[in-house]
């Protein structure tokens, strides 16, 4: 229910952010510290980049009070990132990389939710900076295990909020190998883990060299449904 | 996009320049240097005389870890995760383990995969990260070790003396993670021997992956999804 109601906070419509908005707003009358953490909490989006539409819907602090701390954190215009937030699932599907980086992270995401040891008063009071907290604590693991990948911390606020709704898309397992797997629930995608996939190519490969037949026509542009479409 | 230099914008009255680094990150290095210990252990194995060994994924890949470089071996130990694994997802064994007379059916191992001194050595260092690891942070352990709370809670309980009578008397119980899954370790030993960053960056992803299969359900069953019937079918119908 609580990530529920962030997840409409982050992504959903006018009128439905409005309302929770207003809940949020008695739920968040408490002392100064929940100030500072709130302060804080935005610097650590800033850090790891997100936008300033972003870090309103999870701190509360408006765009003035977001422009005074960045002049005060020397953020110059060239560190920031403009335009409108991701909203579409497509990126999680755009490579076997992609794919692959999305499940990683949708796993972080899931067992650190899991252990975070929230209690469930704490579920009941907590706000958009609790999820803004837990939010970054994932994102900091997912890039100190893997410096190279490319998915951003707005990626996880999508990715996490869908997780939570559960009629988009979810972490299922590999019907191979039964690794963990993001899966588009409105799809038609073969539920199997990008390892599986690459492994089936190499496959079909060597069989088709075995025949004697192009090989061209399998190995694809390494568009996860691209191959995949080719080779089963 | 790489994230901005926490440098940049950490200038604060109360900020420092390593604030917003993961609270796992020492525990993530430590990770690597047991992680690479235990590769070396492996290379060390493939390289013996020995025509057979105990364990899968040397004999099924002995080339490969016995031309692994030293560049190449540390390259492989930077997986997120350890690659050795003391029943970490199972809380009965720890429960019987911890018990000062255990005995019985668990405590038998046919085939250790270390052996002797250097079977207590790497045990010592696996309990000690694991030890650290529980009183720092659970969610950390989970992740770095795909150790259950249940475990978790059991080892951060342990006195110096359990650790010392575990290590002594359950270091057979060592393994290498995913021994019966050589092809993961098949994919990580090429990755690694040719440098290929974009490899094994997919197969570390891969790692964390099967780590989810395990440790997900055990966490709360609603974690994973099951199959929605569309998909089920799509599955039978490209595997027939």
């Amino acid at each position: 229910m609580q990530i529920h109601r962030l997840w409409v906070i982050a992504v959903g419509d006018a009128g439905a952010q409005e309302a929770w908005r207003n809940v949020d707003a008695q739920v968040m009358k408490e002392p100064v510290d929940r100030d500072l953490r709130r302060r804080r909490l935005a610097q650590r989006l800033v850090v790891h980049q997100a936008r300033t539409q972003t870090i309103f819907l999870l701190t509360g602090l408006s765009r003035h009070q977001m422009a005074t701390l960045r002049r005060r954190w020397h953020v110059t215009e060239d560190m920031r990132q403009r335009g409108p937030p991701p909203r579409s699932f497509a990126v999680f599907w755009s490579s076997m990389r992609m794919r692959a980086e999305a499940a990683a992270l949708a796993v972080l995401w899931r067992a650190l939710d899991s252990m975070s040891g929230t209690s469930a008063e704490a579920i009941n009071k907590a706000a958009a900076i609790e999820f803004g907290e837990l939010i970054c604590d994932v994102f900091e693991t997912f890039i100190a295990c893997f410096p190279l990948a490319e998915l951003e911390l707005e990626h996880l606020v999508l990715l996490a909020g869908a997780l939570e709704q559960g009629d988009v898309i979810a972490l299922s397992s590999c019907t191979s190998c039964e690794a963990a797997i993001l899966i588009d629930l409105l799809g038609k995608r073969r539920p199997v883990c990008t390892n599986c996939l690459r492994a089936a190519a190499a496959d079909a490969i060597s069989h088709q060299r075995a025949d004697g037949s192009n090989e061209e026509e399998v190995s694809g542009d390494d568009k996860g449904e691209g191959v995949q479409q080719e080779l089963f | 996009m790489a994230n901005v230099p926490i440098d940049k914008v950490s200038e604060g009255p109360t900020s420092n320049a390593s604030e917003f680094t993961w609270k796992g990150a020492h525990a993530l290095r430590r990770v690597y240097a047991l992680n690479d210990r235990c590769l070396e252990l492996l290379v060390q194995l493939a390289r013996t005389e020995r025509t057979r060994l105990n364990l899968a994924i040397v004999n099924q890949h002995r080339s490969l870890w016995r031309s692994l470089s030293a560049s190449a071996r540390r390259r492989a130990a930077l997986t997120p995760y350890l690659l050795v694994d003391v029943h970490f997802q199972d809380v009965d064994w720890w429960r019987w383990a911890k018990a000062p007379r255990a005995g019985g059916r668990r405590g038998v191992i046919s085939q250790p995969a270390f052996s002797g001194k250097v079977a207590a050595e790497l045990m010592r260092e696996t309990l000690m990260l694991a030890w650290s690891t529980v009183v720092l942070d659970r969610g950390t352990a989970g992740v770095l070790l795909g150790m259950t709370p249940g475990v978790s809670e059991i080892i951060a309980a342990l006195g110096p003396q359990d650790v010392e009578r575990t290590i002594a008397r359950h270091n057979r119980h060592l393994r290498p993670r995913w021994e019966d899954f050589p092809a993961f370790w098949g994919r990580l030993l090429e990755a690694a021997q040719k440098g290929d960053e974009e490899a094994l960056l997919e197969v570390r992803l891969y790692g964390l992956q099967l780590i989810g299969s395990e440790l997900l359900p055990r966490l709360d069953g609603r974690l994973m999804s099951p199959l929605p019937q569309h998909l089920t079918d799509i599955a039978a119908h490209r595997d027939r």
